[in-house]
């Protein structure tokens, strides 16, 4: 009796597991077509003709023809040129992510290292600063980088990176977990200096750590759109988005949709391909950057 | 937690502090420029466009000497421009060698076209040995005006000069009224070389206080009403530019043909904003006299018509430059009208119609339409304080009046040009254009050209004024606003944050 | 050895002067600067060049000390202000909802020992993709498919009830705008949800289980409290994140935050005020510091607060 009632209980659970995750896997089948499906869009768009643009399910014969007239002088004088935006992006994302790891690190190294006075101090503020909106300082941003005519220029956008409180707390969480005191202890007894002790042996062990924030950081600067529209003029200085902003502007001239989605599908490639190749590393950064948060 | 209380005091008196440094240092930087500007009034009512009127000259800042600091050896070799685009630029390069005595040196690049062919072009390298230098700024959200702002605010200091800037129809009295611009009589152009342009041209460059001319235009930009001629034909009898004008002529036989299209199918118009201009160009009152607000009757007519012409289907609920908006424009669209300004017809109408090559645009005809407008334009402006003010003279002649090259443009590139003989010869020597039949529009542009009076009907908010009229009302129109009243209120609100020195 | 120690605190200075240089040049001294003029009837002409070249000198700005008047008028009846501020927390609990509870019970899927969801390299890559891709793009997309002759027109229009695009609808533009964030930010929140709950102890599981607990149950009850600080983490940084709400709604309504302004966020009417009436936008801002500040001081305070809770269950459990 209690044996032939225990396989009931047990088919029972076996057939709501089943259940389950048959749920499951619909669900998240019509989440993964939600996610790819824009991207799906933006490739079969960039084929086609501006006439023929839209929730397609094929590839039209266009890309060629696409390809010609994203790059050609027109569109350039229209939007801003293509190259430029990327070159300039590429720029300003990398300068800026580059900058940013580095000093966040050596402030995080700075706290977790030494024991100095204003350390709690520093740790603490930087936190709290970490919740302070940029644009809540946008408009003093603005003014004065104007007064000090700084406006149409990269520096606005690449050196407020150095200080990063997202990164630093990053950092922070990672020499806590993965940097011992003890190898900085022997470097010094081997005599090394304090910036050499950081630049040739802590650097090396941040160097997972450095890799998910320098990613997290282009592409966040690569994407921004508030800030190079809130500094940048000049057409030729113009970053990806603001070149992608042009396109929608209505204007006179005959817009051409197929062209813009090419445009798109270049704009994100970059990261997406960094994305794609390191998913691993990337997926595992998020959950360290905040697990103790 | 201590620590974090210890930040947050910390923080808040280095803000303090902080704040209070701030405040000395700024207030005495700021008082100077704190009393109130009344400059904006559109007091004189006398024919524009006669600076001889200028009465003291003692007073007058926008002359040919120098006010600030002079400049430097290189500022005086360099033609420094101001512009937002490309297209004057090119028309520089094409024309003015042919109509200048000035010594030209030029330099060839390529250029390379949509199909991946390239053109050899012809730049202009120097004149008189002083090198051309642009300054393309874009003009989206503002970016041109507020690089020229601040260009033309530190002229004064500058030893490195800008000597000449471009600028559009809806902002021109900005510049104009304030001492930025060159008054063209002081720099030699002379009432002798200006006759043969259209007065609104001049208009929309005279100075509301001194009435002295401050910019010219190589080009202008009257409107026409475009009409599918197979609708034309089908719904109406007939496509004669001539007798589909009866049916347009005012806005109630408007109305009626719109009825008319309406039972076949067929939109009047596109959208909302189609109509707007004819109706702008037609005010009593500009938007702003003396910092305050003003909504003339014109614009409740506009709003209110357009209310009556959505509710009833006789648009097609589009916005201006959007997807479907252009669509309406193949031959089979099911529009019946669109209004177009010279550039709109080249511009716009060529490619949304099937594309350059075809010719579809031969669906379309032109006619006067219900009331004269024109619609866009870039102006001509010499820099106060420019020290090459002989070639930014040479310029402004040869390019805005001399004939025979404002013929030549019009010839190659399509532009109307701002010079009546030039157009009087081309429309004696049977001008045929890509229209349908080939018809002759320019007759019809130039008539309508000389009947536009922008005597008193301009401000320096009309750029903002007239996009936040047009959203605010859009609102009504789709639902969203309950009423006129409501979506003026909504107007009102939204000046108040774009023009916070107005008073709505 | 201590002496030693001693003498490194310099560097403990040196090293983290680069960053707050920086940080008081570009980020402190600008808030302060905003701070200053929140108190300033502060208004510039944009129809007036000005210049002041002598004789018709013409101010462009007029600044006045105006004490709290700026932040007394975000209140007044006739402000936009407090509706935007409405139209931002709508808009970011549009997306919120769908984020946290899509995200719940993904990373309870992802995490079920029973359940042995299989290739959730995948699903997890997937998931988090759109979080790359621009802003910009995704809301360029949905209004070229959404806006009047795109081809989402026909079978979206319906719903307006009239010929319109839901983009013209105060309802199907928040739910777009909505929509894009929960898209964006999903997969994002379901990998630090998940790095949570495999960091609870395994055995609590199990043992609910033999206890007979359903997977309701385990959710509810073991789940949901142990992940609480990280939820809260989740919550504030998206709430902050949400006040700052920009990008995609700029884009998909050309700034203007129609229809009737429904759809317009506070940033996006800073930015609409910054050239004119600047006291006025400084004020909002400040504003936004302050509601964020108090946001991220109640984050700490609830983090420190769980702590010992945590640590409390855990040896009730033990």
């Amino acid at each position: 009796m209690t044996g032939s009632l225990e396989v009931v209980g047990q088919k029972t659970s076996n057939t709501t597991l089943t259940i389950r995750r048959i749920v499951a896997y619909v669900v998240l089948g019509i989440l993964v077509f939600i996610s790819l499906f824009p991207f799906f869009l933006l490739l079969i768009n960039a084929t086609r003709e501006r006439r023929q643009v839209g929730i397609q399910f094929y590839p039209g014969s266009e890309l060629i023809n696409n390809i010609k007239k994203l790059f050609a002088p027109a569109t350039a004088v229209a939007y801003g040129s293509v190259y430029r935006a990327l070159l300039n992006s590429l720029i300003i994302s990398a300068s800026a992510s580059l900058l940013s790891v580095y000093f966040s690190a050596i402030t995080a190294y700075a706290t977790h290292v030494y024991r100095f006075k204003l350390r709690k101090f520093a740790d603490t503020f930087i936190l709290l600063i970490m919740m302070v909106p940029t644009q809540a300082s946008a408009i003093g941003f603005y003014r004065i980088m104007k007064n000090w005519g700084l406006t149409d220029s990269y520096i606005p956008l690449i050196v407020p990176a150095i200080a990063a409180p997202a990164t630093y707390y990053f950092m922070k969480q990672y020499m806590a977990s993965s940097l011992p005191l003890e190898i900085i202890e022997a470097a010094r007894i081997d005599g090394c200096g304090e910036f050499r002790i950081f630049n040739s042996i802590v650097t090396p062990i941040l160097k997972p750590a450095y890799a998910v924030q320098i990613i997290f950081t282009f592409v966040s600067n690569w994407n921004n759109f508030f800030m190079p529209r809130l500094i940048i003029d000049s057409k030729d200085k113009y970053t990806v988005p603001l070149v992608l902003s042009q396109m929608r502007v209505a204007g006179p001239q005959e817009k051409d949709n197929g062209v813009f989605y090419l445009y798109m599908v270049i704009a994100i490639l970059p990261v997406v391909l960094v994305y794609l190749f390191l998913s691993k590393f990337i997926i595992r950064g998020i959950a360290l950057g905040s697990v103790k948060g | 937690m201590a620590n974090l209380k210890r930040v947050l005091a910390g923080a808040l008196s280095l803000c303090m502090v902080g704040s209070m440094l701030t405040a000395c240092g700024d207030s005495s930087s700021s008082s100077d420029s704190s009393s109130k500007s009344g400059s904006s009034s559109a007091s004189g009512s006398s024919s524009a466009a006669d600076s001889s009127t200028a009465e003291s000259k003692a007073d007058r800042q926008n002359t040919a000497e120098l006010h600030g600091k002079a400049s430097s050896e290189e500022s005086k070799k360099t033609l420094r421009i101001e512009c937002w685009n490309t297209e004057f630029r090119e028309r520089l390069e094409k024309y003015y060698p042919k109509g200048t005595k000035m010594e030209i040196k030029t330099n060839e690049y390529e250029k390379k076209n949509d199909d991946g062919t390239t053109t050899k072009m012809t730049g202009i390298e120097s004149i008189n040995g002083v090198k051309i230098e642009w300054i393309q700024t874009a003009n989206e959200g503002n970016a041109y005006q507020t690089k020229l702002d601040e260009d033309l605010k530190k002229q004064k200091d500058s030893d490195n000069k800008v000597d000449m800037f471009l600028i559009e129809a809806d902002y021109a009295l900005k510049y104009i009224n304030g001492d930025v611009a060159l008054s063209v009589q002081d720099i030699g152009i002379t009432e002798d070389d200006l006759k043969e342009q259209y007065k609104y041209t001049k208009d929309v460059a005279t100075d509301t206080k001194t009435n002295e001319l401050k910019g010219v235009s190589w080009q202008a930009t009257p409107g026409l009403l475009m009409y599918n001629t197979k609708y034309a034909k089908d719904v109406l009898g007939t496509d004669e530019p001539d007798k589909v004008q009866e049916f347009v002529k005012d806005w109630d036989t408007f109305k009626d043909t719109a009825k008319k299209m309406k039972d076949k199918g067929i939109a009047m118009v596109s959208g909302y904003d189609d109509t707007y201009r004819l109706f702008s160009n037609n005010v009593k009152a500009p938007w702003v006299t003396d910092n305050k607000l003003t909504i003339d009757d014109q614009y409740k007519a506009w709003a209110e018509m357009t209310k009556e012409f959505t509710d009833n289907g006789w648009n097609n609920k589009t916005s201006l430059w959007d997807t479907a908006w252009a669509a309406g424009q193949k031959p089979d669209g099911k529009t019946f009208a669109y209004f177009f300004s010279t550039w709109g017809i080249a511009f716009t109408l060529e490619g949304n119609a099937g594309g350059a090559g075809a010719d579809q645009i031969g669906t379309w005809a032109a006619c006067p339409g219900p009331q004269s407008y024109f619609w866009g334009g870039t102006w001509i402006c010499g820099a106060i304080d420019s020290d090459n003010t002989d070639i930014v003279a040479d310029i402004m002649r040869v390019m805005t009046c001399n004939k025979d090259v404002m013929k030549q443009i019009t010839e190659g590139e399509q532009d109307y040009t701002n010079n009546k003989a030039a157009i009087k010869e081309l429309i004696d020597g049977g001008y045929k254009s890509r229209l349908h039949n080939g018809q002759n529009h320019l007759v019809l542009l130039s008539e309508n050209a000389d009947k536009i009076d922008l005597t008193n009907k301009l401000s320096a908010y009309d750029q903002g004024c007239n996009e936040k009229f047009q959203a605010a009302m859009a609102d009504w129109y789709k639902g969203n606003t309950k009423s006129y009243d409501d979506a003026v209120a909504a107007f009102k609100t939204e000046i108040k944050k774009l023009y916070a020195n107005l008073e709505v | 050895m201590k002496r030693k120690s001693v003498s490194y605190a310099k560097w403990g200075y040196i090293f983290m002067i680069p960053f707050f240089v920086v940080y008081i040049i570009f980020s402190l001294y600008p808030l302060i600067q905003t701070f200053y003029n929140s108190f300033l009837d502060y208004v510039i002409d944009r129809g007036s060049i000005g210049g002041g070249w002598g004789a018709q000198t013409t101010a462009t700005e007029t600044i006045k000390f105006c004490g709290l008047d700026n932040y007394v008028n975000i209140f007044a009846k006739e402000e936009t202000l407090l509706q935007s501020f409405w139209n931002t927390v709508i808009m970011w609990i549009i997306g919120f909802i769908p984020q946290i509870a899509v995200s719940l019970l993904l990373a309870t899927w992802f995490t079920d020992l029973r359940l042995k969801i299989k290739a959730q390299g995948f699903f997890k890559t997937v998931i988090y993709l759109p979080n790359v891709i621009m802003a910009s793009a995704v809301a360029f997309m949905f209004t070229s498919l959404l806006e009047r002759g795109g081809s989402l027109f026909n079978a979206t229009s319906w719903m307006t009830g009239e010929d319109l695009s839901i983009l013209d609808t105060v309802w199907g533009t928040r739910g777009t705008i909505g929509f894009i964030n929960f898209l964006l930010w999903y997969g994002n929140t379901t990998i630090l949800l998940m790095a949570a709950i495999m960091g609870i102890d395994p055995t609590l599981y199990e043992s609910a289980q033999i206890d007979g607990a359903t997977p309701r149950d385990t959710f509810w009850k073991i789940t949901i409290p142990l992940i609480r600080p990280i939820l809260s983490f989740v919550l504030v940084t998206s709430m902050i994140g949400g006040l700052q709400m920009y990008d995609v709604p700029a884009l998909l309504t050309k700034d203007q935050g129609n229809p009737k302004g429904k759809a317009l966020t506070i940033i996006m009417e800073v930015q609409l005020r910054k050239d004119s009436g600047v006291g006025k936008a400084s004020a909002v801002c400040i504003a936004i510091f302050i509601v964020s500040a108090i946001l991220g001081i109640i984050l700490m305070f609830g983090m420190n607060d769980d702590k010992p809770k945590k640590k409390k269950k855990k040896r009730r459990a033990a």
